[in-house]
């Protein structure tokens, strides 16, 4: 789900919960718009680019990867777009499985995979001034470690 | 006229679309580059990581483009 709309990361894992009262193990993730400063400018909020369909596909294609990847019930990716203030949820990911370390794994590929390769351009917004971001280097060595094949299977 | 997108930083720099006469001449992503670089008066579609979207989908170098396509560049992606 992408959209201009508030993310309620509570409510989003209630409900998520609720779908999936089978699942023995649920885990959830959830970004936020970091209350801090950059360039000795306060952070007034990030604007957030997407450019649809493929961005919407393109996660929904990832989600579905997840599915097969790992042994999961379920994935839900939720994701803002727009102006998001200090302090409120860019993005929130949760997955649910018979066991445990699925659901980890799952997770962390998937936000591993919003970080780098979903199609957003960020934009932080300070009071003076405003700068397009990009990933950072430890984004992408993050991401590179689901591209060995073995490594689903891996236990941590 | 095709259509052309700038996404990110790019459509701050340029505009965030804007329409073009392609010449018939130009028929790949690649070929594209430096006429645009020309038109806009820039060196930013030199750079290999402004990649091309061609009506909606990813496109390779060598991808075929034509004066009805809507073609958006984009600087490198990342959210969350």
């Amino acid at each position: 789900v992408i959209s201009d709309a508030p993310i309620f990361p509570h409510e989003s894992l209630e409900q998520f919960s609720k779908v999936n009262e089978y699942a023995g193990a649920i885990v959830s993730f959830s970004g936020k718009v970091r209350i801090d400063k950059h360039s000795g400018d306060e952070t007034q909020a990030l604007f957030l680019q997407a450019y649809d369909p493929i961005t919407r596909t393109d996660i929904e294609n990832k989600r579905l990867e997840s599915l097969t990847r790992w042994d999961l019930d379920d994935a839900l990716i939720q994701h803002r777009t727009g102006e998001i203030l200090p302090g409120e949820t860019i993005v929130f990911v949760a997955t649910a499985a018979k066991h445990r370390r699925d659901a980890f794994l799952a997770a962390d590929f998937l936000m591993d995979y919003l970080k780098t390769e979903a199609y957003f351009w960020k934009k932080e917004i300070g009071h003076k001034t405003s700068k397009w971001i990009e990933p950072k280097a430890t984004d992408y060595d993050d991401a590179k470690r689901w591209v060995k094949p073995d490594l689903k299977d891996k236990k941590i | 006229m095709a259509e052309l997108e700038f996404l990110g930083r790019l459509s701050e720099r340029f505009a965030p679309k804007m329409q073009l006469s392609i010449p018939a001449s130009i028929k790949s992503i690649a070929a594209l580059r430096p006429w645009l670089n020309e038109q806009l008066d820039s060196d930013a579609f030199s750079h290999p990581s402004i990649r091309a979207i061609v009506n909606g989908k990813v496109t390779a170098e060598d991808g075929a483009i034509s004066d009805k396509d809507i073609i958006a560049f984009y600087p490198p992606v990342g959210g969350g």
